[in-house]
């Protein structure tokens, strides 16, 4: 009977393992699972208010009550439960994101359902009751607990066979709530001996809480009676079984013995054989064997879930106590406060002590670096081995957290420090005023075999320490943790400095190699920790082994892939390309590296280990080959438009004003803010213009977009597959070509910023977890208060201003997008939306209210076309150029391939969308309102579908990751990209004939601008040319592209200005007629630069063959002379008509 | 957490140095493009950054650091655009003033973290004591 009273306040407290009184009135009056959350949702869990992701931890249940069924079948005897892998293992690490303690009452619902048929009906009362103290409820608790426990229907209290109870314990202590890991523990009743029964019973019962400890325990009790002790002792592979004998024989010559010895054996079936047969003969030693790799910490749950005494303490197979460790540890524990009590380790090298191994570095071994050597001593953590816990009190915090720990296989060791430093919070957040104790009396000694005391070993130990610091769920804590682990060494390297320097110290350390390993354990650690914090998503769907083609591929395609594209470049010849653009001149070598990074890339996504810095890399590289070649292989800038945004800097810089006359440059000094900047920069920088700035714009842009990119995906996915292969995507998706020196450029980025922080922080309310069967939601950003929310709305007054000072439309897509977010109830937030919605209208209404005035007939017009809108961004393709037809068609085939993509992929994961992926979803759907909003100079469907790209192509990756079946990661996959990456240079580099300009062109504009005198006027078939606004307040400027298609078209066109059927028919009066009319004392010049036969006859604007009759007709006629000619093309001056 | 106190002085007078290169070294020269660049991308914004930091939350959740990058990036930038073209819409620009306004702007903000901090403190104070 006492055995199941304890089970139940076991089990009490473990579904309530807040440690505070779970009173009736804090639970709700719903069923078990609703008011467990109210009671049980522990710490900084319950805090983020996620109402369970219920089914999931319902199933977790489920197969938790099944185990129970299992355990409690009348023919299992004892020896069957030596193999509880699926409630003490199987289930802990996959039983899904817990949220709160919801699904422990639900499994405890359940087990108590799926146990035999008995009593079923009691179960929902005993539920009810469930949420009262612990010790009240015993005897409802009884009844229900003889139905899980009918298969041995004893009533005696001699109930080892099966009363075993299943409970989910959520992870606590992680802030980030939903993604936390439940394990399912097997609680088993304690095996009391008869003659302790009594006493250590009446003990735990009022440690339940922290509260009413000490009042209740009788005093003589805990004096006289020791609590019992259980020892779990954990070997691996490499584990010697000349010293796992000794270490249990140790143990069994103990006074007093440990009541058991559980020895997990870590994959090594043989070894388990053997322990079995050798050790395990005399019942004394339970052999559990564990088969899968899991790391340290799970062998040690694994031991512990087998374990029913009051004290559990771990060792491993390489250490044994010393004679009196039992008594020391046990007397130590005569304190109900006492928590945990950690053993001195001494070491003892079996292999020699290495000459570089210094004391400071004991702790890498595992010998504790805090408490006094000589008397028991409170600590405040839990470092080093030969740790010993109350048990209820690990049960309760859910065992040794394994998410910080070592990865599977890496150290053969204790587990990690992280793991060490969270099971320290969580204890205390449970229990606040538990006592940790340092108890140099019980002596543990641990045999240091060959294998952990060379230098590798070390050093990949302290890296494995830092790391596993890195994932402690509190950032600060871990931290502190591995400063405390570190600050040792740093105190002692003045001492060892000394030593080294004057060859003094102990005679078995050399002085030098100490300092010099002691310095590099502190660069090994701390690089850890970096490599550790860098590795912030989830491997989910990643296979577990990483095969040796993936790690070979996805480590050498990178390097190879750079060389590949870096040798390429020497290879191209501008000259030769053709009008399909950059693609027709760039040599198999380029294709080669892009093919070779696209499969590293491929490779990379399915090596679970990779440090995410690869996939950095991998994604600069591409953003490199993307977007540096043209800066690395063209002579000048590329882009007349950008070469536009130099001269307007230009003018800034030479004027230090902006220029407020309406102008056809006027937008750009209206919304001057990127203009500003750039000239600002340029003249800090000394430059004599900001033409080698804007040469690495594209570029540039491409990698700041990688952080809030990388950032905004990771506020609705955590796994790791899919956040790099939607980013990939995006940069080779991302092929409108807006991303040269420019607003929209920079605004871009400012923009996604702002959104991505108002994501993450001005999460108001709960977030209603959804369905995610995938498990690719993110944990939820923490939920601002309004002080907080105020705090970060005026930080971000500054980019939002900026906003809306730069550039047209990138303000109110950032309005729209605000707006979409404040359908959502947890980001509404009428405050910032109003912020950005009155700041963009101040602007428009004030600083650039001439130039709207101005154009205001125009917008109207354009409001409400959607169809001209349609139609305005597609190229027509009347008379195009063939490699220009098909550039079109692969423009729209790489666009509508992403958007078909995206569909598919937003069916497939239709429920992620539905909850966790809302806020993406809302953000990219916004821009689709200004399908009907204008035509933006017929550009709306570009920007639409780049303000859309990080939505679509996320769910295009979404499509395909996270990789389940290989073929899909080996065939499938590399193909899509390869597509895309091609499309992306179809689309982006297909103008490029026009796009690029030889450094004769920019000496022909520049030649023309030194001449001409001031009022001038230019002409030029396009404004394809280099530098064609520099100093364009002095000129007038004229590009025949924009010339009236008819008459009809523009009623009062003056008779001089020719149209273009004019122009084409008869080209060189209709151009003498244009470039008559200007004023006294300025002359007018016809531009023919290389560039203008590419821009304007294949795309179809005049006919083929149009720039060569107008150079063959200027050059015959008597009106014009050469100006300058070299082989960038021509400028012919108009003779002015003698009076 | 770490409290050293010298990354704020260096940021404080990270903008006076700048200066002090813009004016000082050839144009063009490698140091001067790298320095101004560098200030202009990062300083004014880290400086911001920091003396808000105090008043917003932990940096506890995953990507903070992530995000404290992109922010400072993006507020060293919305400062230099939202200085820079106050003094072009005047018609007052000098690289000079220019510079010394975010180079005080730098300054004020590196040296208000404690002010900040202090104030965080006090406010969190009757929480705690709660």
């Amino acid at each position: 009977m006492e055995g199941r009273q304890a089970e139940e306040v076991i089990d009490e407290a473990v579904t309530h393992p807040t440690g505070r009184p779970a009173s009736p009135a804090a639970a709700p009056s719903g069923p078990g699972p609703a008011g467990a959350g109210e009671t049980g949702g522990t710490a900084e869990t319950g805090k983020t208010g996620r109402t369970a992701k219920g089914r999931k931890a319902k199933k977790a249940a489920r197969r938790a009550g099944k185990a129970l069924e299992a355990a409690a079948r009348p023919g299992r005897g004892a020896d069957d439960r030596s193999r509880p892998a699926t409630g003490g293992h199987g289930a802990p690490t996959e039983a899904g994101p817990a949220g709160d303690a919801g699904p422990d009452a639900a499994a405890r619902r359940d087990a108590h359902g799926g146990g035999p048929d008995t009593a079923p009906d009691t179960a929902p009362d005993t539920e009810a009751g469930a949420g009262n103290a612990a010790g009240t409820g015993t005897e409802a608790g009884a009844g229900t607990e003889a139905g899980a426990e009918s298969g041995a229907g004893t009533e005696d209290g001699v109930d080892r066979t099966s009363a075993e109870t299943v409970a989910v314990v959520p992870f606590t202590g992680d802030d980030t709530g939903d993604g936390a890991p439940t394990v399912a523990w097997r609680v088993p009743a304690p095996m009391v001996p008869p003659a302790r029964r009594q006493a250590p019973q009446e003990r735990l019962e009022p440690s339940a809480g922290p509260d009413d400890a000490p009042s209740e325990d009788p005093p003589g009790a805990a004096a006289t009676t020791l609590p019992s002790l259980g020892v779990v002792v954990a070997a691996g592979p490499a584990q010697s079984r000349f010293r796992l004998t000794v270490t249990v024989d140790a143990l069994r010559a103990q006074q007093p013995a440990p009541e058991e010895i559980v020895l997990v054996v870590d994959r090594c079936p043989e070894l388990a054989a053997w322990a079995e047969a050798e050790l395990g003969g005399t019942g004394e030693v339970t052999v559990v064997h564990e088969e899968e790799a899991v790391g340290a910490a799970a062998v040690r749950n694994l031991g512990l879930a087998r374990v029913r005494s009051d004290v559990v303490a771990f060792l491993d197979g390489d250490s044994a106590p010393e004679p009196g460790w039992a008594a020391a540890l046990l007397d130590a524990y005569a304190d109900p406060g006492v928590v945990a009590v950690r053993g001195r380790v001494a070491l003892r090298w079996s292999a020699g002590k290495p000459d570089w191994f210094p004391a400071e570095l004991g702790w890498v071994l595992g010998v504790p670096f805090t408490g006094s050597r000589i008397r028991t001593d409170p600590v405040d953590d839990l470092y080093g081995g030969a740790l010993s816990f109350r048990r209820r009190a690990l049960a309760e915090a859910g065992g040794f957290p394994e998410g910080p720990d070592h990865r599977p296989g890496e150290v053969a060791a204790e587990p990690a420090g992280g793991v060490k430093t969270e099971l320290r919070s969580r204890l205390l957040d449970l229990r606040p005023q538990a006592r940790l104790l340092h108890e140099p009396s019980a002596v543990v000694r641990l045999d240091v075999p060959a294998r952990r005391s060379r230098l590798s070993y070390f050093l990949s130990r302290c890296a494995a320490e830092g790391r596993s610091q890195a994932e402690v769920a509190r950032r600060t804590t871990g931290w502190e943790g591995l400063a405390a682990h570190l600050a040792p060494i740093r105190q002692g390297l003045p001492r060892a400095v000394f030593r080294a320097v004057t060859f003094t110290g102990p005679v078995d350390v050399k002085g030098y190699k100490a300092l010099l390993v002691m310095l590099l354990g502190i660069v090994a650690a701390n690089a850890g920790y970096v490599a550790g914090r860098l590795r912030t998503t989830r491997a989910d769907g990643t296979p577990r082994e990483t095969g040796q083609w993936t790690w070979f591929l996805s480590r050498t395609a990178l390097p190879v892939a750079a060389v590949l594209w870096g040798l390429s470049l020497r290879e191209v010849h501008l000259d030769a390309m053709t009008d399909l653009g950059l693609i027709t001149v760039l040599p198999a070598t380029f294709w080669a590296a892009v093919a070779v990074m696209i499969i590293g890339f491929v490779a990379l996504l399915g090596d679970r280990r990779a440090l995410e810095l690869w996939h950095a890399g991998y994604t600069l590289v591409l953003i490199a080959v993307l977007h540096a070649t043209p800066a690395l292989l063209y002579p000048s800038l590329r882009y007349s438009w950008a070469w536009k945004h130099v001269s307007v800097i230009d003018y800034l810089i030479r004027h230090g004003a902006t220029d407020p006359e309406i102008t056809p440059l006027a937008a750009y000094h209206q919304w001057p803010g990127f203009f500003s900047f750039f000239a600002m920069m340029t003249q800090s920088a000394g430059l004599p213009d900001a033409l080698s700035i804007a040469v690495w714009g594209p570029a540039v842009f491409n990698t700041a977009m990688l952080l809030p990119l990388l950032l905004l995906f990771r506020t609705v996915t955590r796994n790791r597959q899919l956040v790099w292969g939607a980013v990939w995507v995006y940069f080779s998706c991302s092929w409108v070509g807006q991303d040269y020196f420019s607003p929209q450029a920079t605004t871009l980025v400012l923009y996604l910023t702002v959104l991505v922080v108002v994501v993450r922080r001005f999460r108001r309310g709960p977030i209603r977890a959804g369905e995610d069967p995938e498990g690719l939601g993110a944990e939820p950003p923490p939920v601002s208060g309004t002080r907080r929310r105020l705090v970060w709305a005026l930080l971000l007054f500054a980019p939002i201003a900026a906003i809306a000072s730069s550039h047209q439309l990138t303000p109110l897509m950032l309005v729209a997008a605000l707006a979409a977010l404040f359908v959502l109830r947890r980001h509404r937030n009428l405050g910032i939306l109003l912020l950005t919605g009155l700041t963009v209208l101040l602007w428009d209404a004030v600083a650039a209210w001439q130039l709207l005035e101005a154009r205001f007939s125009d917008i109207v017009e354009s409001l409400g076309d959607a169809g001209g809108n349609l139609d305005d961004g597609l190229l027509s393709l009347g008379t195009a150029a063939p490699g220009q037809v098909i550039v079109a068609y692969a423009d729209r085939a790489l666009s509508g391939g992403v958007w078909l993509l995206a569909v598919g992929g937003a069916v497939l994961r239709r429920r992620w969308l539905r909850r966790p992926g809302l806020p993406l979803l809302v953000i990219g759907l916004s821009p689709l309102l200004f399908l009907a909003a204008g035509s933006y100079g017929g550009e709306i469907l570009f920007r639409i579908y780049l303000f859309t790209l990080p939505l679509t192509a996320f769910l295009a990756a979404a499509l395909f990751l996270p990789a389940r079946r290989a073929f899909v990661r080996t065939l499938v996959l590399p193909v899509v990209l390869m597509l895309m990456v091609t499309g992306f240079f179809f689309g982006n580099y297909g103008k490029e004939q026009a796009n690029y300009f030889t450094r004769d062109e920019v000496r022909l504009v520049r030649e023309v601008h030194r001449v001409a005198p001031e009022g001038s006027l230019i002409v030029a078939p396009t404004f394809f040319l280099p530098a064609a606004y520099d100093y364009y307040e002095r000129y007038q400027h004229s590009w025949l592209d924009e010339l009236p298609r008819s008459r009809e078209a523009v009623p009062g066109l003056p008779d001089y200005v020719p149209t273009r059927v004019e122009l084409v028919q008869d080209p060189v009066p209709a151009l003498i007629g244009l470039m008559s009319e200007v004023p006294q004392g300025a002359k007018a010049y016809l531009v023919l630069n290389r560039a203008q036969k590419a821009a304007i006859e294949t795309a179809g604007i005049f006919p083929r063959g149009t720039v060569d009759r107008i150079r063959q007709g200027v050059e015959a006629s008597d009106r014009f002379r050469v100006l300058v000619e070299n082989s960038g093309g021509a400028v012919y001056e108009l003779i002015p008509r003698k009076p | 957490m770490n409290n050293a106190r010298w990354p704020l002085l260096l940021l404080a007078t990270s903008g006076w140095l700048t200066l002090l290169v813009a004016t000082q070294a050839p144009g063009g020269a490698p140091l001067r493009v790298t320095v101004t660049v560098v200030y202009l991308l990062t300083c004014p914004g880290a400086a911001v950054l920091a003396l808000f930091r105090p008043l917003l939350a932990p940096r506890d959740h995953t990507g903070d650091a992530m995000e404290s990058v992109a922010l400072t990036v993006a507020l060293s930038v919305a400062l230099g655009i939202l200085v820079g073209e106050a003094f072009f819409m005047t018609g007052t620009f000098t690289v000079y003033r220019a510079l010394t306004v975010l180079a005080t702007i730098t300054s004020v903000a590196a040296l208000g973290v404690p002010l900040t901090a202090y104030r965080a403190r006090q406010a969190a104070r009757p929480k705690d004591s709660a």
